[in-house]
Order: C-alpha cells, then structure tokens, then sequence
C-alpha cells in the first residue's frame, strides 16, 4: 500500500519542488584530511532549479550517478530506483568512502517525493590512524584526537534524514532534520570522531537540524542562489551543541553540471577541534548522469 | 612555407612519456589547429550561430548546454541576464587534445601511485639550511593546537586556489558570464593539465628527496611519539612543499589566463589576480608557521608552482604561427616545444 502511495506520487506530475539531500563523503587534501558532512550543505541550494531540468525525464527503472569533484575529493554515489531521477524518485543510494584517515562505504533507501525527501541507511568506517578516545575527558583538543594509541577506530552509524523546501520569489528555504545513531563500538563509554558528522560522538543518538535561505541575487536568473546557512548538532550523552553557521552558493549551468560551494565555519562546540569539525573546502563541481 | 624545411625530432609527452604523436605542420593547418599565415585575427562571430573559435561542424565543448539538443527535455535554465562581449579563442593558440588528456591522466596515475609509496629510506636535507632555522624560529606558533589551525587554514586557502582557476573562471565566468563554453573548456584542460604536472612533480620530489618535516625533531620530547603526524609516513615529505606549489601553480593560472582573455573588466582582474598571489604566499607562509615545513621547502614549492602556472598556459597562447614566420628572419636553427591536438612535440626549425 505505502508503495503504491509512493509511486502514485511519483508518477504524478507534480510541480512541488523537491528536497535535496546528499551523501556521505571523505576528502582528503594530500597532507591533512577534511572530512565532509553527511548531507552536503551546499545540496540544500535551490533544489527546485537543478531538479527541474530533470523533471520532464518519463518514470522508469533507471540507474544514475552523481559525482562531486573538487581539490581533492572525488565523490561518486550511485542511485538504484524508479521514478524521475534526480528529481522525484524512490530507490537505493549507495556510495564508497575513501580518504587518508580510512574507508568505508554509505547504502540506503531514499524517497525523494513532492515536498519531502527522506533517506535511511547505514554508514560503516574504519579510521587508519586515528583511535577510540576515552570516555571520561570533557573536551577534546586537536592533539588528542590526532594521536595514536589504541585500536583503530570504527564505527557504525544509522542515520535518517528529511529534509524539505519552500520556495518564494526571491530565493528558497530549505530546512533538514536528521537523527543518528553511532554504534559498534568495542567499549561503549568510548568515543570516536565520526568522519562525516564531523564531531566526536559516543555510542549515542546525534540530531542534527540545518536551515538555510538561498537568495536569487539575480531574480532572472535562478540558477544562481547564495545564502546564509545555521547548522545545529546535539549530542545529548556528552552534553554536546555544535553550532556552524557561514553561507553556501550554487551555480547551475545545465541538467548535467553545476558548480558548489559552501563555507560553514564551526562557531560553537566544547571540543577544540579546529577547522576539521567546519563546511570547509567544498568549491566543487557536481556532475550527475542518469539512464534513460 | 617553402621557404625552410623543418623536422620533427621527438614527439613526446612531458615527464611520463604518455602517446603523444606530434602532428605535422602540414596536419595542423589541416584541422585548424595552426591557421594559415595571416590568418591571425580572432575568428569572427557567425551571424548563423557558430561560436567563435568552433569551426562549422566542429563538436562544441563538454561545457555546452546539453539541453539543447534534447527535445524532451524541457529546459528550465534561463540566460544570464548579462550582456558581455563573448571570448575568442584565437587561430593560432593550439587547443587541446587528446594528447593532453592523456597527459592529464597519466600525471595524475604517476601522483596517486606515488603518494602510496613510502617515502626512501635514505632521508636527504635532514638538517635545516640557509634561513630555515631562523625562519622556522620566528614564525612557528608555540601551541600545537595552534599549528594545526594554521594548517587547516592553509588548506582551505589552497582548495580555494586550485578550484578557482576552473570553478570560477572557466565556467563560471568564461562559460556562464562571457557564454563561451568553447574557449573555457580550452581553459579548463589548461588548468588542469597545470595541476596534474604540478601535483605530480612535488609527490615524485618528495618520494625521492625524502626530507624529515621540521617538527619530526621533537617528536618524543615536545611531541608525543604517538602523535600521528610523528608515526604517519608523511612526515618525510617535507621537500618540497605540495601546498605552496599548488597554490602558486593555480594564482599563476589564475593571472595566466587574465593576460589573454579579460574575464571580467581589466580592474577586477588585476584585484583577482593580485589577491590569488598574496591568497598563494599566505598559503604557503602558513605551512611553515604550522611547522609542516621550512623556508626551502615553500620557497621550492613557490617557483616551480608558479613557472608551471605561468609556463603551460604559455605552452597554449604562445602565438606559434607569429614565432615560426619570425624565425624565418634569422639564419639560425631554432628547437621550440609547442602543444599539438595529441601531445607535445619538439620541432627544429631552420
């Protein structure tokens, strides 16, 4: 029946907008790794306008790709679904996860609907160098987390999004909701870093809320959108509020590419982590193809 | 054209010997890759639609709108609401080809293998030399929390300065401002031909050179042994420096392509040009202050990334038809490297 419900809604031609998510992603510079955020902030731009070259695409089984690419990070995701890719569809996403502090891979389900877009997955990862970190220190400074010492660190995390749009006439709001879960610890008062939420967490729920308003600074040309955008992480078990806040840009030149950028500093957070727990760095291109 | 007589000696590709044949002068007049003499002038804008520098029934560039030739598509993009003179790519700057690609790639192949090796066993420059004592004693940050701030700064500046140079410029600018998708898809190759070399000259460098970074003296006194950056292999790859050849290679891309091609009004591209540099030596200052390395590192690290920023572009613009008539004046041999549409070839020209 939900299936049903789901590709009736797909089917219809629906002119809402959609919500746009992202994936999961490690970069890596060459010296000092950067990690990247489970959903992009910058994907939260004008969804409306990059989603609507894909609109008119017929409803089919199709497979699809996007692939983000900048200094240096290349970001392949691929999409298994039904419906209009890229636009209005439901299916699985996969994606690897590969960097110099370790690997690992991203898969779940996503219903990108009218209105709303909802993903639910599992992201694992093993860390190279970096460890488990003890459980009873408050705050943690960038020494500690870059020092060697015990097992490598790995993790589990279950992770659910929604995120949704509202467009007006002079840009767009998009606001994204997320609860995770970071499991498969050896001991369960440890913490770890978790690579793509970019905080250390211990085996623990994390929300996340983010809202973002993407203005047209050109009113006729709405393939261009820059705004502010306010990022909010909770940590319940460690008492933990992280705060980022900067703005993200989107230049959409055709169905295929597009450039990014987001800059997202991190203002608040008890640990002392430095510009690694930031939106940094994402300048980028994003190419996406899809089967017909 | 009679006149002399000219050999092509090597056909060849820059470091890694990718399949590169040097097309003959002959070919290349052939397939507009050098125009005829005289024919000097940017190509004209085709009232009937032909971009400037696309020969009719040439394929236009990856950067063209693909909605165009689809007519299910519907297609939502709008024009940019700006009217701005569009950018010629003129007859005689050699444009990329396949050569080139396989150029890129194999750049590319030889950094990513390289950055997997561990660095030789037989350290080089392990003590400081000329300044680098001083230097590192007058900039380094006392706090290791510090250091990494700066060193984390040091790769946003970076990531800045490599993008920019096709983010912005080439499609933002060249394909979306100036809608000449054709002269920023030449732009772009360029770019990251640039890059590629760059990227790789500095990993195969440090492979070889091997050099301890100046911190790897405290590890297991000021430094916890277990500190990762003591442990990491990375930590004899200090010559020379990737983040300062880098930046320096994409500030000098980034002026490069300005001196041809004004992107966006002469002032604001001097600005441009001016704040990547200083954007480049910020990035490079920062690595020393963040103790990832010496003076001589991104001093090393700032001349090389700017004569390959500066130099392939170079490669590209150099107006090979003016040079070839000009040598005619002379009495003597001249051997030039120039770009062909498949590789780099080395002529002799008498």
């Amino acid at each position: 029946m939900l299936t049903a419900m789901l590709i009736a809604l797909l089917t219809a031609q629906a002119d809402a907008p959609s919500a746009a998510t992202d994936d999961h992603v490690v970069t890596t510079d060459g010296e000092v790794v950067h990690v990247s955020q489970s959903v992009n902030t910058a994907d939260l731009v004008a969804p409306t306008v990059d989603r609507a070259a894909w609109k008119s695409g017929k409803r089919r089984f199709f497979a699809a790709t996007t692939v983000d690419l900048g200094y240096i990070y290349l970001r392949p995701r691929l999409s298994l679904g039904y419906g209009a890719p890229h636009f209005q569809w439901m299916g699985i996403e996969m994606n690897p996860i590969f960097s110099r502090q370790g690997v690992g891979a991203w898969g779940g389900v996503r219903f990108a609907l009218p209105y709303i877009d909802v993903r639910a997955g599992a992201r694992g990862f093993y860390q190279f160098e970096r460890s488990f970190l003890p459980g009873n220190i408050d705050s943690f400074d960038r020494a500690a987390l870059e020092t060697s010492g015990g097992e490598h660190g790995h993790y589990v995390t279950m992770e659910t999004e929604l995120n949704t749009a509202i467009a007006t006439k002079i840009g767009e709001l998009s606001l994204l909701g997320s609860a995770s879960r970071v499991t498969g610890f050896d001991d369960p008062n440890d913490y770890v870093y978790e690579d793509t939420l970019r905080l250390i967490v211990g085996s623990s729920l994390v929300w996340r809320a983010r809202a973002q308003f993407a203005f047209y600074p050109i009113p006729t040309f709405r393939q261009f959108a820059i705004g502010p955008a306010v990022d909010v992480l909770g940590v319940p078990t460690r008492d933990e509020l992280l705060v980022r806040a900067g703005f993200v840009t989107r230049i959409v030149f055709n169905k295929a590419l597009e450039v990014r950028g987001s800059f997202v500093p991190t203002l608040v957070s008890r640990d002392r982590l430095g510009l690694i727990t930031s939106d940094f760095t994402e300048l980028g291109l994003r190419w996406r193809w899809a089967t017909e | 054209m009679g006149q002399y007589w000219r050999v092509h000696v090597v056909a060849l590709c820059v470091l890694v010997c990718a399949p590169a044949v040097a097309q003959t002068q002959d070919e290349a007049e052939k397939t507009g890759t050098r125009p005829e003499p005289g024919t000097t002038e940017p190509a004209p804008v085709d009232p009937a639609g032909v971009k400037p520098g696309i020969s009719p029934g040439e394929a236009e560039s990856p950067l063209a709108d693909t909605e165009k030739d689809d007519p299910n598509v519907e297609k939502k993009t709008e024009p940019l609401p700006i009217e701005a003179p569009l950018l010629t790519w003129k007859p005689e700057w050699a444009r990329v080809g396949t050569g080139n690609y396989a150029f890129i790639g194999a750049t590319a192949a030889v950094s990513i293998g390289t950055s997997l090796l561990r660095p030789l066993s037989n350290h080089n420059l392990e003590r400081p030399i000329l300044f680098d004592e001083g230097v590192r004693n007058s900039l380094r940050f006392d706090s290791l929390n510090a250091r990494y701030a700066a060193r984390d700064l040091s790769d946003v500046f970076l990531s800045m300065e490599i993008t920019w140079p096709i983010a912005v410029d080439a499609l933002v600018l060249a394909a979306g401002v100036r809608r000449s998708p054709d002269v920023a898809w030449e732009m772009a190759v360029i770019d990251a031909e640039a890059i590629a070399l760059s990227t790789a000259l500095q990993q195969v460098t440090t492979f070889l050179v091997s050099r301890p970074r100046p911190y790897v003296e405290n590890c297991g006194s000021q430094l916890s042994p277990d500190l990762n950056d003591c442990v990491r292999n990375g930590r004899y790859r200090s010559f020379y420096s990737g983040h300062s050849s880098m930046a320096f290679t994409g500030a000098s891309l980034i002026c490069a392509h300005r001196m041809r091609h004004e992107l966006f009004g002469k002032t604001a591209d001097i600005v441009t040009c001016a704040t990547a540099y200083a954007a480049a030596a910020a990035t490079a200052s920062l690595r020393v202050v963040g103790d990832m390395h010496n003076a001589s590192d991104v001093i090393t690290g700032a001349i090389i990334g700017t004569a390959i920023g500066l130099g392939i572009p170079a490669l590209h613009y150099r107006s090979w038809e003016h040079k070839r008539r000009g040598s005619r004046a002379g009495s003597s041999y001249e051997i030039s490297l120039y770009p062909t549409g498949n590789g780099i070839g080395l002529a002799v020209v008498h």
